[in-house]
């Protein structure tokens, strides 16, 4: 209870000193509307089915995103945190092809996976992907050789340290990678549903942009950053769960 | 790690260094990228017209209209070459802005490709067809089209993309059609990736497309200026009707288009600096379709629009 009230201070604060600022008009509307007002856009999107639309289409564009980035990256970095030859193989690559900006990949990911979808998913799977598989390699290198030498000593092959030591060692890092790929996919819907597509929060966040209605950016806003808490909240609560040696 | 922190530094400077800041009596101007309706502001800035005035002028690029008015209420540019629909937009949305010229009417068109099997707007139900972006003049123009074809808008799949990208999505087949600006549209034809299906004159003649807008700021503090530019505004205006050889040579320079191609845009758009009574009356009907559309709340009046006293 006493958590829950600490978090709230700053939030409430915001509310109070944004309101005081827009209802005195030292800020006018037009540059920060005000938190009536984004609750009237709220109000008025509620009406139409439009926001839960719009919500359902990022969410199942991030998750799929994530999934397929997280089913090639943790693999890939186990192998390439475990094997010298596989890090020295990708290395270069992967260097070079992470600080590309997701947006970059725009008109490639039209002519390659059409409008729609497919797209989206390719734009957030690229944000996500590098997060995922990064911090598996780092959780791959960081196990404690102990762990692994006395596997060795007690028989056990390459495989059963594969999928018995290294897997599960590495999990805190892993589901870190997840955690961060999350922040990052969800960062990457407006970019994502700037191909053409016809729903999600990054197109309602750009559409109400074109429409100069200041009030619906900040609702898709919100939203994004409401559903990024509980899915960074739901991860870690699974972490703690399933992963009882992570020391969180 | 000495080297490294001073090269630090370095890049930083560069930063703080190259970062536009306009000295104080530098008019700040926000225009389209690639959008041929500027082109008076073009010819302007090419032919020393703004300096032989002593007006120092800063030209800043942006990609959709809405950015340009939101920007110049921020306070971040003076004027504006922009759409009608975004100016009205910001007008109803109590921005202080107001429209202080005309810039063209017509000079949109909408682009097919060129084995399209589209040959009148009925055969575009069913099918993919792209516009810049919501509330520009582009989509007032498809909603004028279809209802006077008496077409719902939602039996065709109408969508956004950034204007850059519809050539290669006509190309690979992802889109059927789209509806832009110049050079866009007659760029398709010269280029041999896609025809023109209909120029906005065919859908809608005369109709009224780009503006000059002004932050009240800027009109109260810097009246003469605003006199100044928008006298500039119209001799280059005359300078492209009346001397469409040089108008061409210098744009095609400019936009880095061939001059045949340069030649045929211009001829498809109507370049005008001070809006008649047609003019007028025709952007109030673009506020009534605005409204039908839910894009503004308001039934804007000719002066919560307007303002035209500092035209020459």
């Amino acid at each position: 209870m006493r958590k829950t009230l600490t978090a709230i201070i700053i939030p409430v604060l915001i509310i109070i000193g944004w309101s005081l600022l827009t209802s005195f008009n030292i800020i006018p509307e037009y540059i920060l509307p005000s938190p009536s007002e984004v609750l009237n856009s709220f109000l008025g999107f509620l009406g139409t089915n439009e926001l839960l639309i719009d919500t359902l289409a990022t969410l199942s564009r991030v998750i799929t995103g994530l999934i397929i980035a997280a089913a090639i990256a943790i693999p890939l970095g186990i192998i390439i945190g475990w094997s010298k030859k596989a890090e020295g193989l990708s290395n270069l690559t992967i260097q070079v092809l992470r600080p590309i900006p997701p947006l970059a990949w725009i008109p490639f990911a039209m002519l390659w996976f059409g409008l729609g979808f497919e797209s989206a998913v390719f734009i957030i799977f690229i944000g996500t992907f590098f997060p995922v598989l990064i911090n598996t390699i780092d959780g791959v290198k960081r196990i404690n050789k102990v762990f692994v030498e006395s596997a060795y000593t007690l028989g056990a092959s390459q495989s059963q340290i594969l999928t018995n030591v290294v897997m599960p060692a590495s999990l805190p890092s892993i589901f870190t990678g997840l955690r961060v790929g999350i922040g990052i996919g969800l960062m990457c819907t407006v970019a994502a549903e700037m191909i053409a597509v016809k729903s999600g929060l990054g197109y309602l966040i750009m559409e109400s942009m074109n429409l100069i209605d200041t009030g619906g950016v900040i609702v898709g806003m919100l939203i994004i950053g409401i559903i990024g808490f509980l899915m960074d909240y739901s991860f870690r609560k699974a972490e703690k769960k399933y992963v009882l040696w992570s020391g969180n | 790690m000495f080297t490294a922190l001073c090269l630090l530094v370095l890049i930083m400077g560069y930063g703080v260094y190259s970062h536009d800041s306009a000295p104080k009596d530098t008019v700040r101007i926000g225009y389209l990228a690639n959008d041929q309706h500027s082109a008076a502001l073009a010819i302007a800035n090419a032919k020393g017209m703004f300096e032989s005035e002593g007006i120092t002028v800063e030209l800043q690029q942006f990609n959709v209209g809405a950015d340009i008015v939101i920007a110049m209420a921020a306070g971040q540019i003076d004027m504006g070459y922009v759409g009608t629909a975004p100016a009205t937009m910001a007008i109803d949305k109590g921005m202080p802005v107001k429209v202080v010229a005309a810039v063209n009417e017509e000079g949109s068109g909408i682009v097919i490709a060129p084995n399209s099997t589209i040959n009148n707007v009925t055969d575009f139900e069913g099918h993919t067809l792209v516009m810049p972006s919501r509330g520009s003049i582009q989509d007032i123009l498809l909603h004028y089209l279809l209802q006077q074809k008496n077409i719902s808008p939602q039996s065709i799949d109408i969508r956004e993309m950034q204007t850059s990208l519809m050539p290669e999505a006509l190309q690979s087949g992802r889109v059927d059609g789209y509806i832009v600006w110049e050079p866009y549209v007659t760029q398709a034809s010269s280029d041999g990736y896609g025809k023109t299906f209909m120029y906005s004159g065919e859908i809608w003649k005369n109709h009224p497309c780009c503006v000059i807008v002004a932050g009240n700021d800027f009109m109260q503090n810097h009246p003469d200026t605003l006199k100044k530019i928008l006298k500039i505004h119209q001799n280059a205006t005359d300078y492209i009707n009346s001397n469409r050889d040089d108008a061409v040579s210098i744009l095609s320079k400019q936009y880095k288009i061939d001059v045949n191609t340069e030649r045929e845009v211009l001829s498809h758009i109507k370049f005008v600096a001070v809006p008649d009574e047609d003019f007028i009356n025709k952007d109030l009907k673009i506020v009534s379709i605005q409204r039908q559309l839910g894009y503004v709340g308001h039934n804007l009046t000719r002066n919560e629009i307007f303002d035209l006293r500092y035209l020459p």
